[in-house]
């Protein structure tokens, strides 16, 4: 039996079974990461021997008879800008190298660790998050297991990466402007970006705070999940924690979407895809009986909005950095902080007004409708130094319109599954879409989400590598 | 801005805030400045009542039951 294959929900089951132990499973992660890292590049540290100690404190703990936590013996890893206890915290960057070690685990990680899952590795990404392709110049670019002279997408593409090359079943990322549903839209697999201020961001290296979001990949939906409820907590360390209560969505996955108002996003959602996009769109609308074109509201602006935060908010939290070590930063990016650093207040504080009346538009919409469908990329995944795209006959550059899409999404906080589809005329490769809802409705995305997975819409494909 | 004025402008607050203004550098900033400064001048259309607060810890609201 391929280990590596399983749902963290069969690694789970599988372990309290005494069908394997955790640390076989392990084993079979760490020979597969072994065997496909050199050609996808999606590790840059592996935590071996707190690895092994994890996994085997759990086989203990089976064989005493205890009952096992949620995630008991199930492998995953982070995006490097968590920080790992006695690690230093690269956040992609070789600026960060001289940093002092992280004296404790990030908040998620002690909550995914309580759950029982074993801690693997650190993975790659864009530098400082500052990006949605992970050509990382430092580290090296990170490959598409579907292809490997495409790319993964980004920032989180080390972690869209060792989900879809079978290497582990579940990644911790972070989303600021799309960086988890660009790579699971691109890699072919399952990701969550939860609503702003849902889960603690306590222990990661920032980039936007005002648009910092954490989340997670897996390669089923139950482990999706599984893996949220377990991270849920309040924090009242992180003051962008916004939650008082955990509210698990598992326990309402199977609820089908009967009663459900759902709705696929026209206008500029239509207007900046391919046609592999909107194909992959109206294969989903057709699977739940959707026929209803829904306007979101002012989604340019809300994208030029968020596109000015992040900029002005990125150059400042790096401007010593431009200032003394311009030179180590990413050729790729390090433009862009220093463009952003030095826009006018002005604009930074328009944009952030703005995003009050945006919040309260976006709420009207969802007082209409629960769960919205877009493309999650406006293409599938370019090859590895592409710098423009033609789209409905624009010429854009790519790096930034990978996120075109995801962009107005995250801006008013929405939460959103990514769910993995397959065009028909695509070579192969995956792009998926955003099923969305309502700031603190997780539970009904990921029930609409179900629904496409039970009906063979949204799935995984195995990958040759 | 023209181009020769966004090239100024880079080049004068990169100085005011101490950043390396070479002028390949510059060049390069002032492109990616340009784009965002066309974005900026739609949003700047948008009317913003004084009293509208900025958002800078931002939550979203939750919708009533």
């Amino acid at each position: 039996m391929s280990l590596h294959n399983l749902s963290s929900v069969d690694i789970a089951q599988g372990i309290s079974k005494g069908s394997f132990s955790a640390s076989e499973v392990l084993q079979s992660s760490l020979d597969r990461i072994e065997a496909t890292d050199k050609k996808v590049n999606a590790f840059t540290a592996k935590h071996v021997d707190r690895a092994i100690q994890k996994a085997q404190s759990i086989d203990a703990l089976r064989a005493s008879g205890a009952s096992l936590p949620p995630l008991a013996g199930v492998p995953f890893a982070v995006k490097n800008l968590f920080d790992v206890q006695g690690q230093v915290t690269l956040a992609g960057s070789i600026v960060n190298r001289h940093h002092a070690p992280a004296k404790q685990d990030a908040f998620l990680i002690q909550q995914m660790a309580a759950a029982g899952a074993v801690l693997v590795g650190s993975l790659n990404m864009d530098e400082f998050a500052y990006g949605f392709t992970t050509e990382n110049t430092h580290y090296g670019p990170c490959r598409n297991p579907h292809d490997t002279t495409r790319i993964s997408g980004g920032s989180s593409g080390g972690s869209g990466t060792a989900v879809a090359a079978h290497q582990l079943p579940l990644t911790l990322g972070s989303d600021t402007n799309g960086s988890i549903r660009v790579p699971a839209s691109l890699c072919g697999v399952w990701g969550l970006k939860p609503t702003f201020g849902r889960l603690s961001r306590r222990g990661t290296f920032p980039f936007v705070n005002s648009i910092d979001h954490l989340g997670g990949f897996a390669n089923s939906l139950d482990g999706l999940a599984t893996m949220y409820d377990a991270m849920q907590s309040p924090d009242p360390l992180d003051p962008g924690c916004h939650v008082k209560k955990v509210e698990p969505v598992l326990s309402s996955l199977q609820h089908g979407t009967q009663g459900l108002r759902i709705g696929v996003l026209n206008g500029f959602f239509e207007d900046n895809a391919s046609p592999q996009a909107h194909e992959v769109v109206a294969t989903a609308a057709k699977a739940l009986g959707v026929h209803a074109q829904v306007q979101w509201p002012d989604a340019t602006l809300g994208r030029i909005a968020a596109f000015i935060i992040t900029a002005s908010e990125g150059g400042a939290l790096h401007l010593d950095n431009l200032r003394h070590r311009i030179e180590e930063m990413e050729p790729l990016s390090v433009d862009r902080f220093m463009s952003g650093a030095l826009q006018p207040a002005a604009w930074y504080i328009k944009a952030q007004r703005f995003r009050r009346i945006y919040r309260d538009k976006v709420n009207a919409l969802f007082e209409n409708w629960d769960v919205l469908l877009a493309p999650a990329t406006p293409v599938s995944a370019p090859v590895i130094g592409t710098d423009w795209l033609e789209i409905q006959g624009q010429t854009l550059p790519s790096r930034a319109a990978m996120g075109l899409l995801t962009q107005p999404i995250s801006f008013a906080g929405c939460p959103v599954v990514a769910a993995p589809m397959w065009p028909s005329l695509n070579d192969g490769l995956p792009l998926g879409i955003q099923i969305i809802s309502a700031p603190w409705r997780e539970d009904l995305a990921f029930r609409v989400a179900k629904q496409l997975e039970t009906l063979g819409i949204c799935h995984l494909k195995k990958v040759e590598l | 801005m023209t181009d020769e004025q966004v090239l100024q402008f880079v080049q004068t607050s990169a100085l005011a805030l101490g950043l390396p203004a070479d002028e390949a550098r510059v060049a390069r900033v002032a492109a990616h400045f340009k784009r965002t400064e066309t974005m900026a001048q739609l949003l700047d259309q948008v009317d913003c009542p004084a009293d509208l607060e900025i958002a800078e810890i931002y939550c979203p609201k939750q919708l009533a039951p």
